[in-house]
């Protein structure tokens, strides 16, 4: 299974009136019924609903309406603070490029329009897309994300992000190690509520785990530049698991307030993983 | 009191600052320190090492000061007394003793008081003796020692018959030298024994007394009175026209010198065993006196403990780990 097999499925109808490959609010053709109608001034012969006309004792002849599959604008807000610099089990910010570049593959296929947004203690705006679906704008939007060197002190610019996106209710990827206190996350959240936000949260497994052999290893924030000194041993492995599944129960409950619960990827993007999570969701 | 030979190496001391502002290890790039738990654990550990390198800078800055530590006097009762005998080696010394009864044949002075010395000093393992004979001038017999032998031997000799004339302020000068420069561990004690005396000038005098001083010396004078001569209780007679006198004006001299002095007069040598043995009675009673250790070298315990801080240190540097989690 490749990364283009990503997909989304979304329970909200879109409002948009352009079609595309989810369920929209509009009437029009498409196979999401709606409710049947007598046949007058509205309507097409073609769709006749047999059942209701044959039951209805007036015999007048009733036909189904449906609603149009309408297109969902995809918007990845990447943050691109230094921490996202970090290599462990794998290069995070190179993990969050792949996964932007499948979003954008996906809604690319299924015709959304496709808008990137990065952003550190700034929104870095030579590195945003402005939703577009034309393949090759996104492929160069992806490519120059690449290129970039994550080098913001913060992602404090994620609070500012929400005047950057569609008016419309979006699809929001917000690709972030959430690595920032729990009080902004919850902010960032409030602030795109509009939006049907999937925050990603790509962890890394050596970043958030300590070996349980005996050592001595100071460690640096690569943001703050503060530095700590621990003792690796079995009992701060112990703490490490502890404080790591703490987290992500804090990060759980801050994001289903919001109305999902976070997508964890740790090292490695799995598509299978990906595609349950919108089945579950 | 700590003191230091070279107390301008202590300004090193000023780098052991330099551990406490770096700390000289490798660092490991983290995403987000926060979210790292809490660990007492660690941050004792970091103090610890922060303040082993300082303390290791620390100790070699002190090491290198040379430090020493004068301690202070220390009281101790010493028991052994350090007794010079002063044996009196005129030619009289070969007479017989004055007492009643006294006739030809009888054990001279000299022997007498060489044999009941070799019991008194027989009977006191613990002291430290030194032998001076004296007649016309000092001979230095024995410095104090320990060996008993050398000093039964040194006092058997000197009861060979004498020569010459008595002079006995050379005798207790060159006495009085052996207590010079050594530590006091006991009490000291001047032992003459003589069978007359002698004038003593002004300035000898004056040496002896400020000897006496220096030295904290006791002295007992044994005076083995000659037959038909006189003791140093008797005055001088002003009705037998000129008499010196001698003896009662050294007796007289001895009282004035403000140390422990006492004299006995023996005119047998039952007496002079009755005398020996007051003496030993007296100097057995124990003596307070305070002595100074000897400073103690600290360079090496300083030193000895930097070198403890860098291999702590050490171990903890081979316990840093390369890179984190692996």
């Amino acid at each position: 299974m490749t990364l283009s097999a990503l997909a989304y499925a979304l329970r909200w109808r879109s409002r948009a009136v352009t079609p595309g490959a989810h369920r929209g609010t509009l009437a029009g053709p498409g196979h999401d019924f709606e409710r049947s109608v007598p046949l007058g001034d509205q309507g097409d012969a073609r769709r006749l609903d047999l059942r209701a006309s044959l039951r209805d004792p007036s015999e007048r002849v009733w036909i189904r309406l449906f609603r149009q599959q309408a297109q969902v604008p995809v918007v990845v807000v990447v943050d691109v603070s230094r921490s996202m610099d970090y290599r462990g089990a794998t290069h995070r910010h190179t993990l969050a490029v792949e996964l932007a570049e499948a979003i954008a593959h996906s809604a690319w296929r299924v015709g959304d329009p496709f808008a990137l947004i990065a952003c550190d203690s700034a929104v870095r705006r030579e590195l945003a897309l402005p939703p577009c679906r034309s393949a090759a704008g996104a492929r160069a939007a992806i490519a120059r994300l690449r290129a970039h060197v994550p080098d913001g002190d913060d992602n404090s610019a994620l609070l500012r992000v929400a005047p950057q996106l569609p008016r419309r209710r979006s699809l929001v990827f917000l690709l972030t190690d959430a690595h920032m206190p729990d009080e902004r996350m919850s902010k960032v959240l409030a602030s795109l509520a509009h939006h049907d936000v999937v925050t990603v949260v790509l962890g890394d497994s050596r970043e958030q785990r300590a070996s349980a052999r005996w050592g001595i290893a100071r460690l640096r924030d690569m943001e703050s530049g503060a530095e700590r000194l621990l003792l690796q041993r079995p009992a701060l492995a112990r703490a490490f698991e502890e404080a790591r599944n703490e987290r992500r129960e804090r990060l759980r409950r801050i994001a289903m307030r919001y109305g999902r619960p976070p997508l964890f990827i740790d090292d490695r993007i799995d598509p299978m993983q990906f595609n349950r999570y919108f089945l579950q969701t | 009191m700590i003191a230091f030979d070279h107390p301008q190496w202590l300004w090193t001391a000023v780098l052991a600052l330099l551990p406490l502002l770096w700390h000289g290890q490798r660092t490991l790039a983290h995403g987000w320190l926060p979210g790292v738990p809490h660990d007492p654990a660690s941050r004792v550990l970091a103090a610890a090492l922060r303040t082993l390198g300082a303390l290791a800078v620390l100790a070699a800055a002190l090491a290198l000061a040379s430090p020493h530590r004068q301690g202070e006097d220390i009281e101790r009762i010493g028991t052994g007394a350090h007794i010079v005998i002063t044996l009196d080696r005129s030619a009289s010394m070969s007479d017989g003793f004055a007492g009643r009864g006294a006739q030809e044949g009888d054990e001279a002075k000299g022997r007498a008081a060489a044999r009941l010395l070799e019991d008194f000093v027989r009977e006191r393992p613990r002291d430290l003796f030194g032998l001076v004979s004296f007649s016309t001038a000092p001979v230095h017999g024995l410095e104090l020692t320990a060996d008993h032998d050398a000093v039964t031997a040194a006092i058997r000799a000197s009861a060979a018959p004498g020569v010459g004339l008595t002079n006995i302020a050379a005798g207790l000068t060159m006495s009085l030298e052996q207590f010079k420069d050594k530590p006091v561990t006991g009490s000291r004690v001047v032992l003459l024994v003589s069978d007359g005396a002698a004038q003593i000038d002004a300035r000898k005098q004056n040496q002896i007394r400020r000897l006496f001083a220096e030295n904290r010396s006791a002295l007992y004078w044994i005076f083995l009175r000659t037959a038909g001569g006189r003791g140093p209780s008797d005055p001088p007679d002003p009705e037998k026209g000129f008499d010196p006198a001698p003896e009662y004006f050294l007796n007289e001299y001895f009282r004035d010198l403000g140390v422990p002095y006492r004299l006995y007069e023996a005119d047998t040598p039952d007496a002079l065993a009755r005398a020996i043995a007051d003496v030993a009675r007296l100097q057995n009673q124990p003596l307070r006196y305070r002595e100074t250790p000897p400073r103690q070298e600290l360079g090496g315990l300083f030193m000895g403990v930097s070198f403890l801080c860098s291999l702590l240190l050490l171990v903890a540097r081979s316990l840093e780990v390369p890179a984190w989690s692996r």
